[in-house]
């Protein structure tokens, strides 16, 4: 069976502190989304409440990190020579400096790649380091920005590598996701970073032929009233 | 979910071929037809007598004015279907737009000469050779979309049939006219409609150009439809260049982004029209 597609609903509130609003927005937004979701915050989020997934993307460097469903930005990848940029998130990781090494970084529990296009790079050169860094770490978990590949280059890596699931996917676009999938006749999973189970979505559309068209439009040549 | 079309993964490699893009004048010589085709945005209707509501088609001074004022590598002469002005009218104007402008003209398409065919009661042959002696470089690959009879019917049920348009096709090659065939691809199509499209167009030797067009149809009947999807694009382009290794490959530049032109760029699209200007 093909490998799915993930669907991993993310909503990011790092730009502010964690005031009660916000926490008020994470609940809606994971009951809106079936209990899944994965949060991208600046701030710890209290011990007593419920997120099925969270990211903190700006815990001390030094020092082990312990709270369970949450990840810690382990560090970020922005040689200026590469066409890509990486942010590599993980679970419970000790933050020293030499986890920025990727291969050590494979090893790591629940870590991911998180691959950004860089501003101005073609869709050439930057097909090319992903391809590439997929090939070199076959075992890592990439994860492409959404967002910052595009859609179109986004569909080719898709069908090009069947490792590679997108990320930041804004949810008013996941129709394009549906469109892939049903491109590569992949299923569409929802879920989070977390311990839930992942859910199969409904089964894909199948597209008809054509759709039916009303016979009376196409069968009669269309005559001007006043003339009869 | 297997009768859908497959793109097989290609890796990137440097292109056999490079990109040209064509800076196109568009002419349109009246946007109301009375054909009503379902994935075509002129399939207004807009009633043609008494006190009607057709804008005049295109003037000699419009011409003038678009021609001089840049330069263009083709000129496309196209339009609706209306009985308002003659064919004579038309090829008039092609006559203008020749002496106007060096650029090669696409005049018209097997649609409209089938439609003053039918309307004058010219012959075929002598409307081609008007067309060829007043200028015209090709036919248009209009009424080309999918010679499918059993889905011409369903969707554009007054249009040629394929037969039809292939025979006005080879016509136009002997009077000296390039031929142009086209390919309308859209969300769902399948491997049958492809291959039973390809296999129609072996029928026309010497096949230079195929235009692959997606369906748009914001201001047609079919607008609830959706354009194919970029992978769907990608099969095309392949099913293409496996039967005409040789063939031009024509996309239009319009609503395809910068990463799906690099990349139908790749799998075999070498020729992209930009509108430089549009008339009518």
């Amino acid at each position: 069976m093909a490998r799915p597609l993930s669907w991993v609903p993310v909503l990011d509130v790092s730009h502010s502190a964690v005031t009660p609003f916000t926490l008020r927005q994470i609940s809606v937004f994971v009951r809106s989304h079936n209990g899944y979701g994965h949060v991208l915050t600046r701030s710890p989020l209290p011990q007593d409440f419920d997120c099925p997934s969270w990211t903190y993307t700006a815990a001390p460097i030094q020092g082990p990190w312990r709270m369970p469903n949450a990840s810690v930005l382990v560090g970020k990848l922005e040689d200026p020579e590469m066409d890509i940029m990486l942010e590599i998130p993980a679970n419970n990781p000790d933050r020293s400096p030499a986890l920025i090494d990727l291969a050590i970084c494979t090893a790591m529990p629940g870590c991911r790649w998180i691959v950004y296009r860089k501003p101005g790079v073609g869709a050439m050169a930057a097909s090319h380091a992903i391809l590439r860094l997929a090939s070199l770490y076959p075992h890592a978990s990439l994860w492409l920005d959404q967002p910052s590949i595009g859609w179109d280059l986004a569909a080719y890596l898709l069908a090009a590598d069947d490792r590679l699931q997108l990320l930041h996917i804004p949810d008013q676009e996941l129709s394009q996701l549906v469109d892939i999938a049903t491109a590569l006749q992949r299923p569409i999973i929802l879920h989070d970073f977390g311990p839930h189970k992942a859910l199969p979505m409904a089964a894909l559309p199948q597209h008809a032929f054509l759709p039916p068209v009303p016979s009376s439009d196409m069968t009669s040549l269309p005559v001007y009233p006043g003339y009869l | 979910m297997d009768t859908l079309l497959r793109y097989v993964v290609e890796p990137l490699l440097p292109p056999a071929r490079p990109l040209n893009m064509v800076r196109v004048l568009r002419i349109t010589t009246t946007r109301q037809c009375w054909m009503q085709c379902a994935f075509c945005d002129f399939s207004q209707y807009a009633p043609l007598v008494g006190h009607h509501t057709a804008s005049p088609a295109i003037s000699p001074d419009h011409i003038q004015q678009a021609v001089s004022a840049a330069s263009y590598d083709l000129i496309k002469v196209r339009g609706g279907l209306t009985v308002w002005e003659p064919w004579s009218y038309f090829v008039q104007l092609v006559r203008h737009i020749s002496s106007q402008s060096r650029a090669p003209i696409q005049a018209f398409s097997a649609v409209e000469l089938m439609h003053f065919h039918r309307v004058e009661k010219i012959p075929l042959r002598d409307m081609l050779d008007e067309l060829r002696w007043a200028g015209a470089t090709s036919l248009g690959p209009g009424g080309g979309e999918l010679l499918v009879d059993e889905w011409r019917e369903t969707v554009a049920a007054h249009r040629l049939r394929s037969a039809e348009w292939l025979s006005i096709q080879q016509l136009a090659m002997e009077s000296g006219l390039q031929s142009r065939a086209m390919l309308l691809v859209f969300h769902g199509i399948t491997p049958e409609l492809i291959q039973s499209h390809l296999h129609a167009l072996q029928a026309i030797r010497d096949l230079s150009v195929i235009e692959i067009k997606p369906l748009r149809t914001a201001s047609s009947p079919m607008a609830y439809w959706d354009p194919p999807h970029l992978l769907e694009l990608l099969a095309v382009v392949q099913a293409i260049r496996t039967q005409w290794p040789h063939v031009d490959i024509v996309m239009n530049r319009t609503l395809l982004s910068e990463d799906a032109l690099t990349l139908l760029h790749h799998h075999g699209v070498n020729h992209v029209y930009i509108t430089a200007k549009e008339i009518g």
